[in-house]
C-alpha cells in the first residue's frame, strides 16, 4: 500500500483510472523487489513493466476495477505483512530486551496508583497528534 | 460550530448555534445501517440544511479526537506485542491508510467553501465537554470512562464556564475499565461495542460468583479507582477476540458462541462484570471528589450508558449531583466538540491555560435564562423532524388509511388504545439526540400486562428474552413509584421500582426499570399523554421502547414508521396529528 494509493482512496469509492495507478505502483514496487533479490535488476525493465501495467490497467480500467481492487488488497496485505515481521517485531523485540514497556503492563506502580498526570499543554486542539 | 464523530461506531454530526445544539443527528438514522461508523454526509448535509448555514459560514468546525495520536498509540501497541499481531495489523492499517489518517481531507471535501481551521480536542476531552456542557452544573468534577480514545481510557478532572474542561489524570491504554466489560460482553457471546447493555440486562439474572475471582486475577485496582489489567487474560491489543486462552481456564468454561443457549454460568459472569465495573467507578468517583472537592459530577463516554452503575454513583458515591448527558458515547462526542470549541476553546484571551494547551480566552457564559429544563429539551429533541402536513403527505404518498384528531381527542384515542392493550407506535415532532427514544419515536404499551413484555419481543422487537423494556413515567410522579429522587430524563438510571406488580412490563427480573422522566417542559405532546394514560388507568407510567427491530436503527421518517407498522404486528401507529391502524384494523 502506498501512500498515494491511501491518498486516493479518500471519500470511498475510487476512481478506476486513479486505481490503476496506485496498482502500477504497488506492482512495480514488487518487481524491484523480485528482480533485485535474484540480481537481474535493470531500471529499463522496471520502466517497462510499469508502463506495460499501466497501459493494460488504464485501457480496461473500469472493466478489470473489481480485479484492480483484489489486487490491492492483497498486494496491502502481503506489504503490511512484510512491515510487521521485518520491522515491527524488530522494534518489539529490542524493546523487549532493553525493558521498554510500552503498554505499563508490569504488575504494581512505583506511585501507588495508576492514574497518570496529563501534562498541560501537551496537546492542542488545533493539531491531530 | 459543527462537530463531527466518526470511523468507529455511531458517526454523528451536531451543530451549535450561538452555544446551543440545534441539529444533532447520528448517521445511521439516514444510512439505515445499525451503528454506522462512515463519514457521516447525510448527518452533517442535514445539520447545515436545519440550521440554514452554509458551510462558509460556519464559526468551526471539531473532529471528536486526534487520529494521528491515535495512529501512534496504534503503532505503539503492535510493538509491545508483536511478534504476535499480524493478522490483527494486516486487518487493521488498511483502515487507517484509506480513511481514518484522512479524515481532515474528508471533512473539508463534505464542506466545500469552508476555510477555517479544523480543530482536534483530545476523545476525553469532547465526552467531558459533552458532559458538562449539557449539565444544570456552573461548575463540577468529570469523570470520562470509555474502552479507548487516543491513550486515554478513563480521566478526570474539573470543568466550569470560567476555566473550561481541564482534565488533570488519566489512566491508559490498554488498562481500561471500558475493556474490561467488553471482554466479558464478548465472553457472554455479544457483540463488542454494541452488546454491553445487553449484558447489563443480563447481569440481574446471576449472582457475582465471579467478582473475586475477576478481581484477583485479571485487573489490580488500587484504593483510588486506577486499575491495571492482567494482559494475560486479554487477546484484544493483538487479537481480533477480547480474551485468551487464560480466562477459560481461570473461569472454567470456554466463550459463548453468539446464538448458542444462555446458560447460568453466562449470567454469573455477566453480574460479576457488572458488580465489579459498580465497584471500580465508585472508588474513581470518591478519588475525583477527593481530589477535585466538587459537589457535583458529570460523567461521560460509553461506560456512562450503564444506568446501574449510574444509579449506585448516585446513591452510594460521594456527589450530591450526577449529571449523565443525553448520549454519553462517541455519537455524543460530536456535540461534544463543538461544545468544548465554542465554551473552551477560545483562542486568544491568554491567562491560564486551561489544561489542554490552549490559552483561557473569553468563555462564553451560558445566557441566564437558559435553566436546565430548556437544556434537555435543546440537547434532546434536536434531530430531523417532520411537521404534521408533512406526515400526512407521506401517508397519502404510500396510500395509508388514517384517521385526523385533533389534539384533545388524538391523545384521548391513543392512551385509551394503550390501556387497552394495543402497541402503539408514537411518531412526533424532532427525532432524540442519542441511543434512547425519548417519546417522540417510541413503541409504547401498558405496563400493567405483565405480557405485554412477551407481546413486544414476539411481535415487535424479536430480540433477547431477558432484555427488560423501559417506563416513561411523569417527573412528578417518578418518587412514587420508583425509588429515585431525581429526574432521569434520558433513560440512563436503573432503580428500583417501589410497585412492581402494578406495572410488571417494565420490572426487570431484579425488581428494578431503566426509567426515563417525563417532564412538560422537556416534551409538552408526550407529558400530556402520559397524564392522559395516567387519568384514565390511575397509573401515570407507559412503556416506552425504540421505534426499530432488532439490528435496524430508530426510524427516521414517516414512511418507515409506517414501514414498521405493516411490516411487524404493531396494532397502530400515531403520526403527527393521524392515527393509522395496523394488520387490517
Amino acid at each position: 500500500m502506498t501512500r498515494t494509493e491511501g491518498a486516493l482512496a479518500v471519500g470511498g469509492a475510487v476512481n478506476p483510472r486513479l486505481k490503476s495507478l496506485a496498482v502500477t505502483a504497488g506492482l512495480s514496487f514488487w518487481f524491484y523487489v523480485i528482480t533485485a533479490s535474484v540480481g537481474a535488476f535493470e531500471i529499463w525493465h522496471l520502466l517497462a513493466f510499469a508502463a506495460a501495467v499501466l497501459a493494460v490497467t488504464q485501457a480496461f480500467a473500469s472493466r478489470v476495477s473489481r480485479g484492480l481492487d483484489i489486487v490491492a488488497i492483497v498486494n496491502t496485505a502481503v506489504f503490511l505483512g512484510i512491515l510487521f515481521t521485518t520491522l515491527i517485531s524488530l522494534y518489539g523485540l529490542l524493546f523487549r530486551a532493553l525493558r521498554v514497556d510500552l503498554l505499563r503492563t508490569r504488575a504494581g506502580s512505583d506511585a501507588g496508583t495508576y492514574w497518570l498526570p496529563i501534562h498541560e499543554g501537551a496537546h492542542g486542539t488545533v493539531r491531530q497528534y | 460550530m459543527l462537530g463531527i464523530s466518526c470511523y468507529y461506531h455511531d458517526s454523528a454530526a451536531a451543530l451549535l448555534k450561538g452555544g446551543r445544539v440545534v441539529a444533532a443527528v447520528e448517521e445511521e438514522r439516514f444510512s439505515r445501517v445499525k451503528f454506522d461508523d462512515s463519514f457521516p454526509h447525510e448527518a452533517v448535509k442535514w445539520c447545515l440544511e436545519k440550521a440554514g448555514v452554509a458551510p462558509s459560514s460556519l464559526a468551526g468546525v471539531a473532529f471528536y479526537d486526534k487520529p494521528v495520536l491515535k495512529f501512534e498509540r496504534l503503532l505503539d501497541n503492535y510493538v509491545a506485542v508483536a511478534p504476535r499481531g499480524l493478522f490483527s495489523f494486516v486487518r487493521t492499517l488498511p483502515k487507517w491508510i484509506h480513511r481514518r489518517l484522512w479524515v481532515k481531507h474528508e471533512i473539508a471535501r463534505a464542506l466545500s467553501g469552508y476555510a477555517g481551521p479544523i480543530s482536534f480536542p483530545a476523545h476525553h476531552v469532547s465526552h467531558a465537554a459533552h458532559a458538562f456542557y449539557t449539565s444544570p452544573f456552573r461548575e463540577a468534577a468529570i469523570l470520562t470512562v470509555d474502552g479507548v480514545g487516543e491513550w486515554s481510557t478513563t480521566s478526570y478532572g474539573t470543568a466550569s464556564y470560567k476555566e473550561g474542561v481541564r482534565l488533570t489524570h488519566d489512566l491508559r491504554w490498554p488498562h481500561s475499565l471500558g475493556m474490561l466489560y467488553s471482554a466479558f460482553t464478548y465472553y457472554a457471546g455479544f457483540k463488542v461495542n454494541e452488546g454491553e447493555y445487553k449484558l447489563m440486562g443480563l447481569s440481574a439474572y446471576g449472582r457475582p460468583r465471579f467478582r473475586d475471582t475477576i478481581l484477583d486475577n485479571v485487573v489490580d485496582v488500587g484504593d483510588d479507582g486506577s486499575l491495571r489489567l492482567n494482559m494475560r487474560y486479554f487477546a484484544f491489543t493483538h487479537a481480533a477476540v477480547m480474551t485468551s486462552g487464560r480466562m477459560a481456564d481461570l473461569l472454567g468454561f470456554e466463550p459463548r458462541t453468539p446464538g448458542s443457549e444462555m446458560t447460568q454460568d453466562y449470567m454469573d459472569l455477566a453480574a460479576s462484570a457488572q458488580a465489579v465495573l459498580e465497584d471500580v467507578l465508585l472508588a474513581m468517583a470518591s478519588h475525583v471528589h477527593r481530589q477535585t472537592g466538587m459537589t457535583d459530577l458529570c460523567i461521560g463516554g460509553g461506560v456512562a450508558l450503564n444506568g446501574v452503575a449510574n444509579y449506585r454513583l448516585l446513591h452510594e458515591g460521594p456527589f450530591e449531583r450526577v449529571h449523565v448527558p443525553p448520549s454519553p458515547g462517541d455519537a455524543g462526542s460530536a456535540a461534544g466538540c463543538a461544545q468544548y470549541l465554542h465554551y473552551g476553546a477560545r483562542h486568544g484571551g491568554g491567562g491560564r491555560g486551561n489544561g489542554n494547551g490552549e490559552p483561557a480566552g473569553d468563555f462564553l457564559l451560558l445566557p441566564p435564562d437558559l435553566d436546565a429544563d430548556e437544556r434537555v429539551v435543546e440537547n434532546v429533541y434536536v434531530g430531523p423532524s417532520y411537521t404534521d402536513g408533512q406526515v400526512r403527505e407521506c401517508l397519502d404518498e404510500v396510500g395509508a388509511p388514517y384517521e385526523r384528531l385533533g389534539r384533545a381527542e388524538l391523545l384521548a384515542k391513543t392512551a385509551g388504545l394503550v390501556a387497552d392493550g394495543n402497541v402503539v407506535g408514537w411518531y412526533q415532532g424532532p427525532s432524540e439526540w442519542g441511543p434512547r427514544a425519548l417519546g417522540d419515536r417510541s413503541v409504547l404499551a401498558d405496563p400493567r400486562r405483565a405480557e405485554m413484555k412477551d407481546v413486544l419481543n414476539d411481535r415487535i422487537k424479536h430480540r433477547e428474552q431477558f432484555r427488560p423494556f423501559a417506563p416513561s413515567v411523569l417527573e412528578e410522579a417518578a418518587t412514587e413509584w420508583f425509588d429515585i429522587d431525581v429526574p432521569s430524563p434520558y433513560m440512563l438510571m436503573v432503580a428500583p421500582v417501589k410497585r412492581p406488580k402494578d406495572i410488571p412490563a417494565v420490572t426487570h427480573v431484579d425488581g428494578t426499570a431503566r426509567l426515563q422522566t417525563v417532564s412538560r417542559g422537556a416534551n409538552p405532546l408526550y407529558y400530556d399523554l402520559i397524564a392522559e394514560f395516567g387519568r384514565q388507568t390511575g397509573v401515570p407510567v407507559v412503556v416506552n421502547t425504540s421505534m426499530n427491530v432488532m439490528g435496524e436503527p430508530i426510524v427516521n421518517t414517516p414512511v418507515q414508521a409506517y414501514r414498521m407498522l405493516v411490516q411487524t404486528d404493531m396494532d397502530c401507529l400515531v403520526a403527527g396529528d393521524c392515527i393509522v391502524s395496523g394488520r387490517g384494523g
